[in-house]
């Protein structure tokens, strides 16, 4: 890349780098493994910047590549999760840190696909159409997927989480 | 539960966001990302230059060992014959299909590993990768014989083609237990694995058949220590000219 180039890309990083991140931590639960996958994102949109004609299209390339390496590395040995019946330990905290904890520890243990599909419709704000590009699958699957996503969060969190949607 | 169009889940949409804590200090910068970046270019480069050489290699065998026999008056085949057909000759190129077919055990068995100075080179005869490939197993081991004794880490199969060959392996290091993997790219594939910032060790190394050998040990969680991380650069050094 030519330091135009490299200017674009320091910008759209600092602009974006905490975004990603959060985005990451949702989707493994974990700062460690959601700064590895922020990472390797953005060497990944380093190496195809001058591919990228589109500026406003950097948002959806990167969420894409991101979410794809948490999926695949979620069925790799050395990180492959095991599901867990041990229930989130909330008592003796403050609410809103309490709530906040249960729902980090109820989505770690929604299958990765799933939880992919809650955190780009509700935390990214994609719609149905978005969510499937982002995934690459079709938007039937990921109004399945939505579904039993919403099911196993709401089998872990009980009436807590049909409080926070009958109240929308 | 009443609706479960999630445009009306608003409050929902609010407990996601609010459910990210503030983030600590990021572990990488944009100087971190670009030398990543660089690095995973000049090692595609290298491994496209080293897989042209390979091919260039097996080609003039090839061709040598045709015009060799016709020579000799044994063949009448054409001049450009696969070195593979010529026997003895086919180790010497680095096509391992020939000792291994002999090998005691067939597949899944203990393999002995290949004699130093013979890299054993892609995989062949398989449709996908095999993640815990025996031949490549027994290098490891003779490499680092600590982890002769480390059990076979339980792998989801990814179906890669190309003639890769991996090993991944769950591995105890006194009180430091985690994940050991050794991937063998060969020539022309595109490595798959980039380096994370906490908790890995990694290494990498261009191998003698033109390839590339990763090894990477990665920490059972994330507070833990990397087993064997003192290693992970001595077993890539060793992989290297075997492979």
């Amino acid at each position: 890349m030519d330091d135009a180039d490299e200017r674009a890309f320091a910008e759209y990083f600092r602009a974006r780098r905490d975004t990603v991140r959060r985005t990451a931590f949702l989707l493994c639960g974990d700062w460690h493994r959601a700064d590895d996958h922020a990472q390797s994102a953005f060497v990944a949109l380093h190496r195809h910047w001058r591919r990228i004609r589109d500026p406003l299209a950097l948002d959806g390339w990167v969420r894409k590549t991101l979410v794809r390496a948490v999926i695949d590395e979620s069925r790799r040995p050395w990180r492959r999760e095991r599901s867990t019946d041990r229930t989130p330990e909330v008592a003796g905290v403050d609410a809103d840190v309490a709530t906040r904890t249960a729902l980090v520890d109820a989505l770690r243990s929604v299958p990765p696909r799933q939880r992919a599909v809650l955190v780009l419709r509700y935390l990214e704000g994609l719609d149905v159409a978005g969510t499937a590009a982002a995934l690459g699958c079709s938007e039937g699957t990921v109004k399945s997927q939505t579904s039993h996503g919403l099911a196993a969060l709401r089998g872990i969190l009980g009436d807590s989480l049909d409080d926070l949607r009958e109240a929308g | 539960m009443n609706s479960m169009d999630p445009r009306n889940d608003h409050r929902l949409a609010a407990a996601f966001r609010d459910a990210v804590p503030e983030p600590p200090e990021a572990g990488f910068s944009a100087d971190d990302v670009r030398r990543e970046s660089h690095r995973i270019g000049r090692r595609n480069r290298m491994l496209l230059t080293g897989g042209v050489a390979a091919a260039v290699i097996v080609l003039a065998g090839g061709v040598t060992t045709g015009v060799v026999l016709a020579r000799d008056g044994r063949t009448t085949t054409s001049a450009a014959a696969p070195a593979q057909d010529s026997g003895s000759g086919a180790r010497e190129l680095g096509a391992p299909d020939l000792a291994r077919e002999a090998a005691p055990g067939g597949s899944g068995a203990a393999v002995a590993p290949a004699p130093v100075g013979v890299p054993l080179g892609p995989a062949s005869g398989r449709d996908c990768v095999n993640p815990q490939d025996p031949e490549l197993r027994a290098l490891v081991d003779t490499a680092l014989p600590a982890l002769a004794s480390a059990r076979q880490a339980p792998t989801t199969m990814v179906c890669r083609q190309g003639g890769g060959r991996e090993v991944n392996l769950e591995v105890v290091d006194g009180d430091l237990t985690g994940l050991l993997s050794v991937v063998y790219t060969p020539p022309g594939e595109e490595p798959t694995q980039t380096a994370g910032a906490v908790g890995w060790v990694m290494e990498e190394r261009s191998t003698a058949s033109g390839g590339l050998v990763t090894v990477t040990s990665r920490a059972q969680s994330d507070s833990g220590g990397v087993p064997f991380a003192a290693e992970v650069a001595t077993l890539a050094d060793a992989l290297a000219p075997r492979l």
